[in-house]
């Protein structure tokens, strides 16, 4: 009998929160990537070899007004006017999580503002191999110019990834690789991530103390390489510091509360001086059970990576001691995906490095987080 | 047929007794090889642990004693999460967000029944659509985004971290609901219903009982059961996935099994998945404590559940 008023409301509930969570991101970035568009064409103009390092770019630049004069001489040469018509096929891996989405939207964000008159073409695989090496046939299938990609895995993309290269079509990779040559790979390296977060987290320790890293999902190389990084880091650098404790939570908040909220019986006051989480919703979710705890007032020390915008703002109150922000390796994958279409110069490898937000340097990064 | 029952209910007895002392054994065990195990911070722990997905099991077990199945609880928790989250981040009142998030779950369980009770689809396809639909649903209305609401200074975290004197708010929804739970199916012509609908469907329906109807409020339970978990782990982690509560129907199956409820339904208690509740996460908890591997703790998990339903199985097989 209340069906239709309770559809009707449903349908009201869905339409608010659709336009709520689409329009922040799009807002917040409209910006940001003007600065580093104009920092990595600076990079890539006057740079031959070395650019690898360079043309990577941290989302706080210092140097505007350099940059800005930078973009005009650029501009002045024969940077192409970025009017020409291209259809980009975009092979997403899967919409499930605020990152892979990020990727491409941000990519595309810069791309609207930049290069008007792209075209593009998109597949989402939602988290099966199988689909998106499909998705990458039927896009050459289709034709396009350039078929832009974060693969889900190496092992089951290398070979569609390697017939749109046999086919002429020139493949950007994003974020993860794949064993076959491809025409740009943008990547950042999660074990620096690791070594970071680990030398940060021993300066703030006073080099000595107990930590309980909360992993990622076992097999998955962000989990690998932010536990190896991290883990071998400590164990050359800081003798008295260690890991007392880890255990794969999955890169789910619900599982990493739950695992702490046992760890925290088994460790007890002053037992426990840090806590390294493979990502930030995990160490929000820790952050929480610690206050839920009582046990705030220890100063645990919880750090978490990815860069949510959720994480800055525990960074900024102080239940975080830092994040560390993943490329979303944009716009530096939309500018080599341009740059290989017209013709301009470009790196085979494009590194974009990491950057640690402690309370130190919140402030610029509030707001630009992944929501 | 009257002998028969009795047979049955002696043997569920002992295999229910079996559960309780495989419970019992356990926690000598985990008090020999964790110090901190019985401590009472970490009992009221393991309590806060047991309701969340202990929450879904009491559900869980009417659907099961039909002889049926529910397998979109834990996207039923991931859309409940989220909406809650999402209203909450657009500054809507807890008291809006609650209130029309349980009635879009009481239409979603509804939706689910409807195509059980009166499209004849067996409750396993039926949930298995509604668990990828429901999956689907929120991703896309979350944007595939974990959602919280800590900017807008909204403090509903008395439900899933909260404390009344030194019993968590969570363990104590999870007691109440238990004891419904335990009224309705045994003193109460819908749960009289129920076990007949799980122990012969036509004898039932030829003694008066409305099938349809018991079926489909069983999965309006469900429903409900999964939005009372979201809303307890929604509001202990002040945000929600939209990967919230994958695996969740499992955890609640895998507790209903253990706890001696048959898989053909009829057979069972709701003390049994209590039961089945507290093994399942003291195992995980005390793994925890000692340092197991999580790859590990699924082990040891599964091979539980196979053997609980091995022992307690005998009885469901002569059935």
């Amino acid at each position: 009998m209340n069906k239709k008023v309770l559809s009707a409301l449903l349908t009201g509930v869905m339409v608010v929160s659709l336009s709520g969570c689409g329009s922040a991101p799009a807002e917040t970035k409209t910006e940001e990537p003007a600065k580093e568009a104009a920092a990595t064409e600076e990079t890539v103009a006057e740079t031959s070899e070395e650019t690898t390092e360079e043309a990577s770019v941290e989302e706080s630049t210092e140097e505007a007004a350099t940059e800005d004069a930078a973009t005009e001489e650029v501009a002045a040469t024969d940077e192409p006017s970025g009017d020409e018509a291209f259809t980009i096929g975009y092979a997403q891996r899967a919409t499930d999580a605020a990152y892979t989405i990020a990727i491409k939207e941000r990519n595309q964000e810069y791309a609207k503002e930049h290069y008007p008159n792209l075209e593009w073409v998109e597949t989402d695989a939602q988290g099966d191999v199988a689909t998106q090496a499909a998705n990458i046939e039927d896009l050459i299938s289709r034709g396009v110019d350039l078929i832009m990609v974060s693969p889900l895995t190496s092992d089951g993309l290398t070979d569609a990834v390697a017939e749109a290269m046999d086919a002429g079509i020139p493949v950007v990779t994003m974020d993860r690789e794949v064993d076959t040559p491809v025409t740009v790979k943008v990547v950042a390296d999660n074990k620096e991530m690791g070594v970071m977060a680990a030398d940060k987290l021993a300066e703030m320790m006073g080099g000595k103390g107990n930590i309980i890293e909360v992993c990622g999902t076992t097999g998955s190389s962000a989990a690998i390489d932010r536990q190896a990084g991290f883990e071998e880091t400590i164990a050359s650098k800081y003798p008295d510091i260690k890991i007392v404790d880890s255990q794969d939570c999955d890169f789910n908040s619900a599982k990493a509360a739950s695992y702490m909220e046992d760890m925290l019986q088994k460790y007890g006051e002053g037992e426990i001086q840090a806590i390294y989480c493979h990502n930030d919703p995990m160490a929000e979710a820790v952050a929480e059970t610690v206050v839920a705890a009582g046990r705030d007032s220890e100063g645990i020390l919880i750090t978490g990576m990815d860069g949510e915008e959720a994480a800055f703002q525990m960074v900024e109150n102080g239940q975080m001691a830092f994040t560390i922000i993943y490329p979303t390796m944009s716009p530096e994958a939309m500018i080599a995906a341009y740059n290989v279409l017209t013709n301009q110069p470009q790196d085979e490898v494009v590194n974009c490095i990491p950057t640690l937000v402690s309370k130190d340097n919140v402030a610029e990064h509030l707001g630009t987080g992944l929501q | 047929m009257s002998s028969a029952k009795k047979e049955n209910s002696s043997r569920k007895w002992i295999s229910e007794m079996g559960t309780l002392w495989a419970l019992i054994t356990l926690c000598i065990v985990g008090a020999f090889i964790s110090p901190s195990f019985l401590k009472g911070a970490n009992i009221i722990n393991v309590m806060r642990q047991i309701s969340i997905n202990g929450i879904i099991a009491l559900g869980m077990t009417f659907v099961c004693l039909t002889g049926g199945v529910d397998l979109s609880v834990g996207s039923q928790v991931a859309v409940y999460g989220i909406m809650i989250a999402q209203m909450l981040k657009n500054n809507v009142s807890p008291f809006i967000a609650i209130p029309l998030t349980l009635a879009v779950a009481i239409l979603i369980g509804f939706l689910n029944g409807l195509g059980i009770a009166k499209g004849k689809l067996a409750p396993f396809i039926m949930t298995l659509g509604s668990m990828t639909a429901l999956r689907g649903l929120s991703k896309y209305i979350s944007n595939g985004s974990p959602q919280n609401w800590r900017a807008t200074g909204i403090d509903i975290k008395f439900i899933g971290q909260g404390y009344v004197g030194f019993i968590p708010v969570p363990v104590i929804i999870f007691l109440v609901m238990f004891l419904i739970g335990f009224y309705i199916l045994r003193y109460t012509w819908f749960g009289r219903s129920v076990y007949a609908i799980g122990d012969n469907r036509e004898a039932a329906r030829l003694n008066g009982i409305n099938v349809e109807r018991t079926q489909l409020i069983c999965f309006i339970i469900t429903a409900f059961v999964s939005f009372m978990s979201a809303l307890v782990l929604t509001s202990k982690l002040s945000s929600c996935d939209p990967t919230a509560g994958e695996g969740y129907e499992l955890d609640a199956l895998s507790m209903c099994y253990i706890g001696g409820i048959s898989t053909m339904g009829g057979v069972g208690k709701i003390s049994g998945t209590l039961i089945g509740a507290c093994l399942l996460t003291i195992l995980s908890n005390i793994m925890n404590l000692v340092g197991i591997n999580s790859y590990m703790q699924n082990i040891v998990q599964g091979l539980i559940v196979i053997f609980a339903v091995l022992i307690g199985g005998i009885s469901a097989k002569k059935k």
